[in-house]
């Protein structure tokens, strides 16, 4: 996407905070920071990814830009309207224009209706101005563009994994969304079905509608993003443009441990030393899940990190919050190893 | 150490909690008393009760008080065990004097029953294994016989055993008569049998507790940690017990409300010596005094077994103390 | 679901069916107990005149056995009503609800779920005029916390599964989801199994009741109940009386118990 023509706003989030748990009667729980504190832009018509490990806040951001759970602290404003402000009236009208694809592929699925009686539910919710006709009609088109028009008589007990998600692609487009936030579109999915999947939201994709990727697979991130977040333990430490990942002259080393796993790493590229080589013993095992030891003052990432051990700014890392740091157009990484020439070479 | 702690925490939050319960379950049964219609007190007592009886009736109640002050006046008295005397039933009685006797007599026939209950199905579920097409015929007739209530199974049974005695045994000349639930000397033990197999044949109550021993058994003989008990060669045998005793445990505890309920009417099937009995007669008679002790003795002793059976499985299942604690 | 448990289902529907049609007919049928009244024609066996035979007083057990729905029917309807409807919405609530007011609610069903059941309905009855209605409404509110835990848990497994979430974020207001895609669509079974046996839970206890009699319904006024009462005094010669009224509370707990167990079942394998 070139500069000059950079398109507005539609979500625009601004220091997200969720937290969970605490409270209990006679034992005091510490809360946990599912989000601490995330800023976030989705411009209209844009594809981005966000990526992390299960537990790090991913499905939850997601969640919270829909206003499907609440909120500590921050905005979320949608197409300029505040969000968790909204009255039932505007929020009515705003779920229409944002929606979901979860996880669980049969989650909003009717055991006992039909693929075509739920697309009528669905239009007869958001598209009050068709008549009976009007919705058979829609619906089966829906119904093509996602491949099921012979379905459509099929219950989802008949469906296969890969057509429940469909029948649910095909009722989120009869609201006719302005986004919809995918999490995990292709988990649990074999590889040919997976690939489906992916041509199917590339395909889907017309210039108004803005994709959220919520995922952990960057191969298939890479694939069909335009710009990648990065989350790791309730925050967001690197954007980077999809072409960019793998390429960049410096990535955040928790990104580059995701690179490195998912072997996206360009040959002979590598990080100066400081990285850390394969096989390395971890400093202690690792768990994205673990929040103990991150403080809302430090790096997330200070207690796995060997990058900051190897450059001896560790003291640093856990005693202060890294700010962005702008590595290229619309690459930023939050790490302070980030500032230093040794680092990024 | 640490455990032990844990576990007096445990009981400690657990005990706090029956008592909770206590107070709004005796609540709720004194507000039961207090929306009798018209004046309460008429409408609690035996006709011809004499106002003097009445009065002293009102003051024990607190019904002569606003409702929530009756209602401290009144528990403060219960706590100490004092729910007045009955009128009628043995009349001049301390409720407890009479009542306590006749449900220690209730609470053993129940357990009884429920154990035996519980022993029985375990048997049939060790015998069946795994459900499969060809038995269904013995649950499915199973369920149905034992679905009959308690006092219908009596009568059959009654009926089947009179019929037998006059059949087979010589009666020297006497004629019985046609009806006459099991005629025994009213100090033999075999009414309270009768009555036990009773319970456990009717209500429903074998049936529902065979589903769900079979169903634990099932879950921990199929178990992944069995499988690798069993993979190493090890004697599984100890270990599916150990799991058992929880679920068994809660499937003892959670039946026992029911056949405190069907015990009422089997008792006075069989005229036995028993709580149930007693609640029938004094309700008959509106001796209310009798009828609120024994209402709340049996509440007590529900929330007593949930007391009991929580920290049984708290001492023996480390889990629930991590999850409760 | 198996050949045999299918048999179960066609024939439990059909005992069900057969008294909720006798239920409905039963007030249509004219019937004065003191006018059946004939010691002429006491303890007639069975025949084509008296379908059942006759009891003590001569009076046609079939016509009696019909009118002994009216004691039950209405109440046991009423009573799984009121469990499935409150116990439905409060269950529905507490799965999803968090806080104070799920905790309070919680309470308040426990609460409820120490109460030993019959031994307060006989509380209630000695304290107010007793009648089946009396029974079966108090019946009804006891069993809210029982209908209530089943559709908790149905519902905290749907909130797991994102079901809830994925309806409201597609756009359905929070009631109708509540209503229409959880109690309806998810928990019918459950309601289904729940109704039935509150339904043969009244059917117990009326019928016990009656037996013992008292609290039940009073003579003339046939019950099942009541009619099994006459065995005390019946001949041993003639069972009729109290073997066929007990045979139909038999057949009528085991069939609506059986019906409902089942239609759960084939209802739960539907969904899956």
């Amino acid at each position: 996407m070139s500069a000059e023509t950079t398109p507005a706003v539609l979500v625009e989030g601004r220091g997200i905070v969720k937290t969970f748990g605490g409270g209990g009667l006679l034992r005091r729980q510490e809360p946990t920071r599912a989000i601490d504190g995330v800023d976030l832009d989705i411009r209209v018509g844009e594809v981005v990814a966000l990526i992390g490990e299960s537990g790090s806040g991913k499905t939850t951001l997601g969640k919270v830009l829909l206003r499907l759970t609440s909120l500590d602290a921050g905005t979320v404003r949608f197409g300029g309207a505040d969000v968790f402000r909204a009255n039932n009236a505007t929020l009515r009208k705003l779920r229409r224009e944002f929606q979901m694809v979860f996880q669980n592929q049969s989650a909003n699925l009717h055991p006992k209706m039909t693929v075509r009686e739920m697309m009528d539910e669905s239009l007869r919710l958001h598209r009050p101005e068709l008549d009976a006709a009007g919705r058979a009609a829609q619906g089966s088109e829906l119904l093509s563009r996602v491949g099921l028009a012979a379905r459509s008589e099929q219950r989802p007990a008949s469906l296969s994994g890969g057509e429940r998600r469909r029948v649910g692609l095909a009722r989120i487009l009869a609201t006719r969304p302005r986004l919809i936030v995918a999490d995990e579109p292709t988990s649990g999915l074999d590889a040919a079905i997976k690939q489906q999947m992916v041509d199917l939201l590339k395909v889907l994709k017309d210039p108004d509608l803005a994709y959220l990727l919520i995922s952990h697979d960057l191969g298939l991130v890479r694939k069909i993003s335009e710009r990648v977040l990065v989350m790791l333990k309730g925050r967001i430490i690197e954007e980077v443009p999809a072409a960019e990942l793998g390429k960049a002259a410096f990535h955040h080393p928790y990104t580059h441990k995701l690179m490195r796993a998912a072997d996206l790493l360009e040959d002979g590229h590598g990080h100066p030393a400081a990285h850390g080589r394969a096989g390395e013993p971890a400093a202690r095992p690792y768990d994205p899940a673990d929040r103990s030891g991150v403080t809302s003052v430090g790096c997330v990432h200070a207690a796995d990190c060997q990058l900051g051990a190897r450059l001896g700014i560790l003291s640093r890392c856990s005693g202060e919050r890294p700010k962005p740091v702008a590595l290229g157009p619309g690459h930023w990484v939050a790490c302070f190893a980030a500032e230093s020439k040794e680092a990024v070479g | 150490m640490n455990r032990l702690l844990a576990l007096v925490l445990v009981a400690g939050r657990r005990l706090a909690g029956g008592l909770l319960l206590l107070v709004g379950a005796t609540f709720l049964i004194y507000f039961t008393i207090r929306s009798a219609p018209g004046d309460a007190i008429d409408a609690i007592t035996p006709m011809g009760t004499p106002p003097e009886v009445k009065e002293k009736l009102a003051a024990d109640f607190g019904l002569d008080q606003e409702p929530l002050a009756g209602y401290v006046t009144w528990l403060g008295r219960s706590a100490h065990g004092d729910f007045g005397e009955s009128l009628v039933t043995v009349t001049g009685e301390e409720v407890m004097t009479a009542a306590l006797p006749a449900f220690r007599n209730t609470l053993l026939l129940s357990f009884a029953a429920l154990l035996v209950c519980q022993v029985l199905a375990t048997l049939l579920a060790l015998v069946l294994g795994e459900p499969s097409s060809r038995q269904q015929v013995l649950t499915g007739a199973l369920y149905f016989f034992t679905a009959a209530p308690s006092f219908v199974a009596a009568i059959f049974f009654s009926q089947a055993l009179n019929a037998g005695i006059r059949h087979f045994v010589d009666t020297n000349g006497y004629e019985p008569p046609d009806w006459y639930p099991i005629p025994i000397d009213a100090k033999s033990i075999m009414q309270y049998v009768f009555a036990g197999l009773m319970l456990i044949a009717g209500d429903g109550l074998f049936m529902d507790m065979f589903n769900t021993v079979r169903a634990e058994i099932s879950a921990v003989r199929n178990a992944q940690f069995i499988a690798a008990i069993r993979a190493k060669g090890a004697s599984t045998a100890p270990h599916t017990l150990r799991n058992l005793v929880v679920p068994f445990i809660s499937a003892f505890a959670a039946r026992l409300p029911l056949v405190l309920g069907s015990v009422v009417i089997v008792e006075y099937f069989f005229t036995l010596d028993g709580a149930g009995y007693l609640l029938l007669e004094a309700s008959k008679q509106r001796d209310f005094p009798i009828v609120v002790g024994l209402s709340v003795l049996f509440t007590l002793s529900i929330i007593v077994m949930n007391l009991v059976a929580d920290v049984v499985r708290a001492a023996i299942d480390p889990r629930e103390v991590a999850r409760n604690g | 679901m198996g050949k045999f448990a299918r048999l179960g289902f066609w024939l439990s529907g059909l005992i069900v069916l057969a008294v909720i049609a006798l239920g409905c007919i039963a007030p249509l049928v004219p019937y004065e107990p003191a006018d059946a009244v004939s010691y002429d024609d006491a303890l007639v066996s069975p025949s084509l005149a008296h379908l059942m035979g006759t009891d003590e007083q001569g009076r046609d057990i079939a016509i009696r056995l019909v009118k002994g729905t009216e004691a039950f029917f209405l109440p046991g309807l009423m009573a799984a009503a009121i469990s499935i409807v409150l116990g439905g919405l409060t269950g529905a609530l507490t799965g999803y609800a968090t806080g104070f007011f799920r905790t309070a609610v919680l309470g308040a069903l426990q609460l409820l779920d120490t109460l030993p059941r019959l031994v307060f309905i006989i509380l209630v009855c000695t304290i107010r005029d007793p009648s089946v209605m009396l029974i079966a409404f108090v019946a009804g509110i006891l069993f809210i916390p029982t209908v209530a835990t089943v559709i908790r848990r149905k519902v905290e497994s749907l909130a797991s599964e994102d079901y809830i979430l994925a309806h409201i974020a597609h756009g359905f207001s929070p009631v109708r989801v509540l209503l229409h895609h959880i109690l309806w669509l998810q928990c019918w079974p459950i309601l289904v199994r729940q109704a039935a046996f509150v339904f043969g839970y009244v059917l117990f206890v009326e019928t016990g009741l009656s037996y013992l009699g008292d609290y039940g319904v009073q003579e003339p006024t046939p019950s099942w109940g009541n009619m099994v009462a006459q065995v005390r005094s019946l001949p041993s010669d003639a069972p009729w009386p109290w073997l066929i009224p007990a045979a139909a509370i038999v057949l009528t707990i085991s069939g609506f118990l059986a019906f409902g167990n089942l239609a759960a079942r084939r209802g739960e394998e539907a969904v899956r």
